[in-house]
């Protein structure tokens, strides 16, 4: 993107005020700026609510988010002026994700999977999906891709400094050694992460059922590969290619045809045992839009194994169709992202 | 008689035409006089003490009337809308496109289409009804498109009437006043570069125009000269779909000497078409002089309306700066 | 278990309201067998007008509109025959007009709006003989018009009620032909004179009223979600003399398309469902006979998707469901 979003603001603000003036630019834009220090994910969650156009779980966040925009600007309309909201809640997402900030991982992977079923639809011109998924790529790299080479250099030239008879250990030395081991730790984490992922498409064998993947089969297989393959990563985010390794896991199952059956997430989740699903599921017990499928697995444990759990998701998931027939490597790829937006909150 | 139609009432301070019918700029016929007009008498006792508190305890609800830039948000603040302009000179027929258009929703769905709603169905009616009257030369200033502001009518469809989804169009009719000022000077054209950001620009030529000989070439030129300004100034880019429509086509299809196809479509392709992002070409005829089998009533319309609800591919949008080198064989790991 | 319901009757003028009114309080009063609704208490109105006028319904008279001058706005207390259940109807004008001058004043009085932020359901009553269902303008020049000869809005139900009308007209051609004297320009002059220069409210058609009415209750309703609608179709006798089984749903459909596409497409916000009454039974004219044998509890005909019943309360009950 060529354009900062703040010279874009005007492009996606026009379509909720016709009548946009410079000052009242300036107004939203500082309220946003002020909004952005909020380090708060709970409060982004909520910010996502709001651009969906759904309810917030706390009417706290969304006070601070309108009363905000109401500082700076005293005639801001405050209730039933849902375009308006959600037009600010798009924007609001966009600056935040432009900024490079830990708490972008949160965010970026919760809206792209509450986007999974589609039956929430922002149909803004604001470009928040593409803005979430630059940022993921972003921090998939920067957390993997460490440059030593550099460190090489400074390691080099700090091994000289001490050699000589003046030298006296300081502060700033000090840092530089322990960033430069960090760095070291970093660096063995992604290889180490990198060729576990190998061996175990090498080795085309599931770890939690200790069966071949063929043996195990479609589409039992899918949340499984989704499992493990989120146990062998190191990081926060999944690397770039997650979906492409995910795929290939799958097709490994297939015998190494391609996939050409689609499978619904009801069929893929009741293909678990009990057992099978709560490991799979981790420790995580609850119900969020931005977990569907976890929220899925969690709600059918109380049921018998094959009967029917969908009447249970209601609520929250209203109008997210689990027996619609999707691509396997899909449902697999969301269950994966869904782990990590989970691992992201803690 | 029926009651108030012809309650007379003038805004010139000093001008007694309401008492004694004597128009103060001494006009034979008052309805000419530019101050002049006439006032619905409904309430006659609030006409005359005009500085009438207003009354406390009512709820007031929204007029209906078309929105201007200034409470047009009362429908944006809601509801994503998409906005279309349609500019041209006066009476090239752009007042009776909306005004037919809010018929055909009168009749049935339109096309495929389903009326599900507009907050201003009073400025669709006083349009309708204005285009209906045959003569109306002595249209009073009251009713006249507020001649330098924007408007909007607004016009909430659906194409499934039980789906959700709805689509808000805000239609807006640039007055010809407001039309001739901005060809001829770019201050007043940068007054209209709320257009820049439209989803869609319908400029209306007069079809019976180009019929006549001594008429075609003047109002070619006004609307290359339109166009061209628009685009110095900015208000048109490459990021504008432009519909060029010609109106009263029934008037115009049967004249042999004039070559529509070299005169508009080329002509204006070969000058525009590079520094717009589209320009389509549209022969209507909404109210034909004569219902045939070939111009029935709304001619060409439905091809407008489509041509404004079409969903827009996504915006151009810049490539990716070039990405960051990684020695990382996985991530190039394609299956 | 006790309920209350509020329901409030709106409709513009001349919509058969009147007549309903008049059958639901006889039929309440006399305890029909078939009305599944009773009187509790009369909190406003006058009941002296009320009994008049269901009085002179039970007597297949003129429900003339010097009867209800006095007569105000009507709350009524009922209770369900069958239940615990209560409902308070709201009539909150006779004739309709307020809710002409909501169109063209574009305000609700304070009361008014309290009823509609407290109403539960509402009866929305449509005369399907008006002529002004659909512009007037539009009709008198498209149905010239070859194109939509055999279109729903134009088929010949209308034109079979004017005949009275182009009888009246009639008598005046020829009066205006043979008179010799006055000058041509004069006549053009008066004809122009008569034709209004001026959009007035007035001129719009009920279906655009209509849907402005309903627009006006989920935008200035606070907290508006949605609201159930038993939209009455009166006459419901003619229309079915005319049209062999039509339904209530296909007759809007037909003759008020842009209040049915309206409707159609807001469901989430107006839950709607149609009823066909005639209140008074028949033609008061050409069946006078048949009726006058039949008890005044067997008059009713209230015709829906279910069928056909005598229960004149039936589109109030729906709106308590």
């Amino acid at each position: 993107m060529s354009n900062t979003a703040k010279q874009r603001f005007a492009d996606w603000y026009l379509s909720a005020d016709l009548e946009l003036t410079e000052d009242s630019q300036n107004k939203r834009i500082e309220s946003i700026e002020e909004l952005m220090k909020i380090n708060d994910k709970l409060f982004w969650l909520d910010i996502i609510r709001i651009y969906l156009g759904i309810e917030v779980n706390d009417q706290e966040n969304f006070d601070k988010f309108i009363g905000e925009f109401k500082n700076k600007d005293s005639i801001f309309p405050v209730s039933g002026f849902n375009n308006l909201h959600k037009t600010l809640a798009g924007i609001l997402l966009c600056f935040r994700l432009e900024k490079p900030q830990e708490i972008n991982k949160s965010i970026s992977l919760a809206y792209l999977n509450s986007r999974f079923f589609g039956q929430f639809s922002s149909n803004l011109k604001i470009p928040v999906l593409a803005y979430c998924n630059a940022s993921l790529k972003t921090w998939a790299i920067k957390e993997r891709n460490i440059d030593l080479s550099e460190r090489r250099t400074e390691i080099v030239d700090f091994g000289e400094r001490m050699e000589e008879d003046t030298y006296v250990v300081d502060l700033e030395d000090q840092t530089f050694v322990t960033n430069a081991i960090i760095a070291l730790v970093d660096k063995n984490r992604s290889l180490l992460e990198e060729t576990n992922i190998l061996w175990w498409l090498f080795g085309e064998t599931s770890i939690i059922l200790s069966e071949d993947f063929k043996k195990v089969g479609l589409p039992k297989i899918c949340p499984i590969v989704a499992r493990e393959l989120f146990d062998l990563i190191t990081f926060s985010v999944h690397p770039v290619r997650a979906r492409n390794i995910v795929n290939k896991a799958l097709i490994l199952a297939n015998s190494g045809k391609a996939l050409s059956k689609d499978f619904t997430v009801f069929q893929t989740i009741n293909s678990l045992t009990i057992d099978e699903r709560k490991i799979v599921l981790g420790n995580y017990k609850s119900d969020s839009e931005f977990l569907p499928c976890l929220t899925a697995l969690f709600k059918s444990l109380t049921f018998a194994e094959g009967a029917d759990w969908t009447p249970a998701l209601g609520g929250k998931l209203t109008g997210a169709d689990f027996k619609k027939s999707m691509n396997l490597t899909s449902i697999s790829y969301q269950i994966l992202c869904e782990l990590l937006l989970v691992k992201n909150l803690e | 008689m029926e009651s108030g139609l012809q309650f007379k009432r003038c805004n010139q301070a000093g001008c007694t035409i309401h008492e004694d019918g004597v128009c103060l700029e001494d006009f034979d016929d008052p309805t000419q006089c530019p101050h002049f007009y006439l006032a619905e008498d409904e309430e006659s006792d609030s006409q005359i003490d005009e500085s009438e508190p207003k009354k406390k305890d009512v709820i007031e609800l929204f007029d209906g009337e078309q929105l201007t830039l200034n409470n047009v948000k009362k429908v944006t603040y809601k509801y994503p809308t998409e906005v279309v302009y349609l500019i041209g000179e006066h009476d090239s027929g752009k007042t009776t496109i909306l005004a037919t258009l809010f018929e055909m929703f009168q009749m049935g769905p339109f096309f495929n289409y389903n009326f599900a709603g507009s907050y201003t169905q009073v400025g669709f009616e006083r349009r309708c009804f204005y285009s209906r009257i045959e003569s109306d030369r002595s249209v009073p200033d009251t009713e006249r498109t507020k001649l330098l502001e924007f408007n909007f009518l607004h016009l909430a469809l659906k194409t499934n009437p039980a789906a959700p989804e709805t689509i808000h169009l805000l239609l807006s009719d640039i007055s010809g006043e407001k039309f001739k000022r901005a060809r001829n000077s770019s201050d007043e054209m940068r007054e209209l570069s709320l257009m820049s950001r439209a989803k869609i620009v319908n400029y209306v030529i007069d079809g019976e125009k180009l019929a006549k000989p001594r008429l075609r070439f003047a109002a070619i030129n006004e609307a290359k000269l339109f166009i061209q300004k628009a685009l110095d100034v900015g208000v048109f880019d490459k990021n504008t779909k432009l519909n060029f429509i010609v109106s009263k086509w029934d008037l115009l299809n049967p004249i042999i000497d004039f070559n529509y196809q070299e005169h508009i479509e080329n002509a204006f392709t070969r000058d525009f078409l590079q520094r717009l992002r589209a320009l389509d070409f549209h022969k209507i005829a909404v109210r034909p002089f004569e219902i045939t089998k070939e111009f029935e009533l709304g001619h060409g319309l439905i091809k407008i309306l489509n041509s404004w609800l079409v969903e827009d591919s996504p915006p151009l949008e810049a490539k990716e700066p070039a990405s960051l080198v990684h020695e990382r064989m996985i991530n190039n790991y394609t299956a | 278990m006790k309920k209350n319901n509020n329901v409030a009757i709106i409709g513009l003028p001349a919509t058969g309201k009147t007549t309903y009114i008049a059958a639901l309080w006889y039929l309440m009063m006399s305890h029909s067998q078939h009305c599944s609704l009773e009187i509790d208490s009369l909190e406003e109105g006058n009941q002296e007008y009320l009994n008049e006028l269901s009085n002179k319904w039970a007597s297949f008279g003129d429900l003339g509109r010097t009867m209800l001058a006095d007569v105000g706005d009507v709350i009524m207390n009922l209770k369900f025959v069958e239940s615990e259940s209560t409902l308070t109807l709201n009539i909150p004008d006779y004739y309709g007009e307020i809710f002409d001058e909501h169109f063209r004043d574009r305000e609700w009085s304070l009361e008014y709006s309290q009823l509609m932020n407290t109403a539960d359901g509402i009866l929305l009553f449509i005369d399907p003989r008006s002529t002004n269902n659909v512009s007037a303008t539009i009709m008198s020049e498209l149905s010239a018009l070859k194109q939509f000869q055999d279109t729903d809005v134009f088929d010949g139900f209308l034109s079979s009620l004017q005949t009275a009308e182009n009888e009246e007209e009639s008598h005046e051609k020829p009066a205006k032909e043979t008179d010799p004297v006055v000058p041509e320009k004069v006549i053009a002059e008066a004809e122009e004179a008569k034709k209004p220069k001026l959009y007035q409210h007035k001129s719009s058609s009920n279906q655009v009223k209509i849907v402005d009415l309903l627009q006006f209750l989920s935008t200035h309703v606070p907290g508006f979600k949605s609201i159930k609608v038993s939209l009455v179709i009166s006459a419901w006798d003619v229309v079915n003399e005319y049209y062999d089984n039509i339904s209530p749903e296909d007759f809007l459909r037909k003759k008020l398309p842009l209040l049915f596409q309206f409707l159609n497409c807001n469901q989430q916000s107006f839950q709607v469902k149609m009823f066909g009454v005639s209140a008074q039974g028949g033609d008061y004219g050409a069946d006078i006979e048949t009726l006058e044998k039949l008890s005044p509890d067997e008059r009713v005909i209230v015709y829906d998707t279910g069928g056909t019943s005598k229960n004149i309360a039936k589109p109030i009950i729906w709106l308590t469901e």
